[in-house]
C-alpha cells in the first residue's frame, strides 16, 4: 500500500469523527514490512495528484519513513523537478507490505497484508446474558 | 522486446487456481460484453488517463483487459485502484498482477467507497456491479455472493455507487458501468440525481439467453 492511498483513507466507523489521518503501524515481526519499488516518473501526474492530496498529512507521513519533504510549497516548486521527484518518491515508491492502519479516535485497526489493505471492519458482538 | 501492439495479459491463474474457481466470480458473458464496449471506446479515452479505479474488480479480468487495450494503443495509466469486498478476489488480482509483472496497482479489500476521502482523484472509474435481483438475505456478504447479489431490482449496490461517485471523479472524469434489463436501466439513467450530475450515453446493448446487458458511459457534469 502506497502513501498515496494512505492519504485518501479515513476511518470506517459510523460514529467516528476525526478519524483522519489513520496512524501507520508497521509489523515488526516481518522481515520486509516496507519495500521501495521503482515507478516511472510522470511530471504532470505528480503535479495533478499534489492538488488532490492533503499535503500536511503527506509531509508528516513521509517523515515517518525517513523522507524529509519541503514543509510547504509554492507554485514555483511545481516546476522544480527535484521537488516533484521527492513527492513522487513519497507517494508512489514507498510500499507498506505488513502492518496496520489505526484510527486515532476509535482505535479500530485495519491490517495490511502483503501490500493489500483489508479495510472491512468485522463487528464482533458479545452477548452477555444476565439472569436476575 | 514485445511491441506494445502485441502486449498480452496472461490470465491463466484465474482458470487454474482452486480457490479462485470456488470463491471468485469468473469472467462471463457480461464481462466480455463490457470488454467489447471498452474496445470500441478506446480511442475516446485520453492518452493521459492517470488514475483509474475499478469497483468490484473480482478476478481482475476486466481491468486487466482494459490495461491490455490501453497498452496496445500506447496509452499510459499511472496507477490503477482495484477495490473488492471479497478477500479472495483481492488475492486473485494480486496474483494475476504478479504473474504479469504489473506493479502500478493498489488493491483495497473494501466495501464500495466506504471511507475513501472524496478528493476528485479518479479520471476513470469502471464498474461491473452485482446486478441480479435477490432477496435481502443474500445482501451484506463478503464472499462470491456479493459478486451478483443486487437486492431489489438488482440495483441496490448500483444506486449506492452512483449516488456517491460524483465527488471521486475529477472534472473530466468518466464512468463506464454495466446494467442489466432487470435493473430498469432507463429509470436509473433518468433519475434526477443522475441527470443533474452526469451526461449519460448508451455504448452497447447485448441480448443473451437470459439477460440483456447495457453498457453506459457517464461523463461528469461540472457545475
Amino acid at each position: 500500500m502506497r502513501l498515496l492511498t494512505h492519504n485518501f483513507l479515513k476511518c470506517n466507523e459510523e460514529n467516528c469523527t476525526g478519524g483522519y489521518p489513520l496512524q501507520i503501524k508497521l509489523d515488526d515481526t516481518s522481515s520486509e514490512n516496507v519495500k521501495i519499488l521503482e515507478q516511472d516518473f510522470n511530471k504532470e501526474f505528480v503535479k495533478n495528484v499534489l492538488s488532490k492530496v492533503d499535503y500536511d498529512v503527506l509531509y508528516n507521513t513521509a517523515k515517518q519513513f525517513g523522507i524529509s519533504l519541503l514543509f510547504s510549497y509554492t507554485s514555483q516548486h511545481l516546476e522544480d523537478e527535484g521537488f516533484l521527484n521527492s513527492i513522487h518518491h513519497a507517494l508512489f515508491k514507498i510500499h507498506i507490505m505488513e502492518g496496520s492502519l489505526i484510527c486515532p479516535q476509535c482505535h479500530v485497526s485495519f491490517p495490511i497484508k502483503d501490500g493489500t489493505l483489508i479495510y472491512i471492519y468485522i463487528y464482533i458482538y458479545i452477548y452477555i446474558y444476565i439472569y436476575f | 522486446m514485445i511491441s506494445s501492439s502485441e502486449f498480452k495479459i496472461n490470465f491463466d491463474f484465474i482458470y487454474n487456481d482452486e480457490e479462485v474457481k470456488k470463491n471468485v466470480y469468473l469472467p462471463s458473458s457480461d464481462t466480455f460484453t463490457f470488454i467489447d464496449a471498452l474496445e470500441n471506446e478506446i480511442d475516446n479515452i485520453p492518452s493521459d488517463v492517470n488514475m483509474v479505479l475499478e469497483m468490484g474488480t473480482g478476478s481482475g479480468y476486466l481491468i486487466l483487459s482494459l490495461y491490455e487495450l490501453l497498452k496496445r494503443k500506447n496509452k499510459n495509466v499511472d496507477i490503477f485502484y482495484c477495490v473488492d469486498i471479497n478477500k479472495s478476489a483481492c488475492n486473485c488480482v494480486k496474483n494475476v498482477l504478479r504473474k504479469n509483472n504489473i506493479l502500478n496497482v493498489e488493491i483495497i479489500n473494501n466495501d464500495l467507497f466506504n471511507n475513501i476521502r472524496k478528493c476528485e482523484q479518479f479520471d476513470l472509474i469502471v464498474f461491473n456491479p452485482p446486478y441480479v435481483p435477490t432477496e435481502q438475505d443474500e445482501m451484506n456478504t463478503t464472499n462470491i455472493v456479493a459478486s451478483y447479489a443486487g437486492g431489489k431490482y438488482g440495483r441496490e449496490i448500483i444506486f449506492k455507487f452512483l449516488l456517491n461517485v460524483y465527488a471521486y471523479l475529477n472534472k473530466s472524469g468518466v464512468i463506464y458501468i454495466l446494467l442489466e434489463k432487470n435493473n430498469k436501466p432507463h429509470e436509473i439513467m433518468n433519475h434526477t440525481h443522475i441527470t443533474e450530475k452526469f451526461l449519460c450515453s448508451l455504448l452497447k446493448k447485448k441480448k443473451t439467453l437470459n439477460e440483456t446487458i447495457f453498457i453506459y458511459k457517464l461523463k461528469k457534469k461540472v457545475s
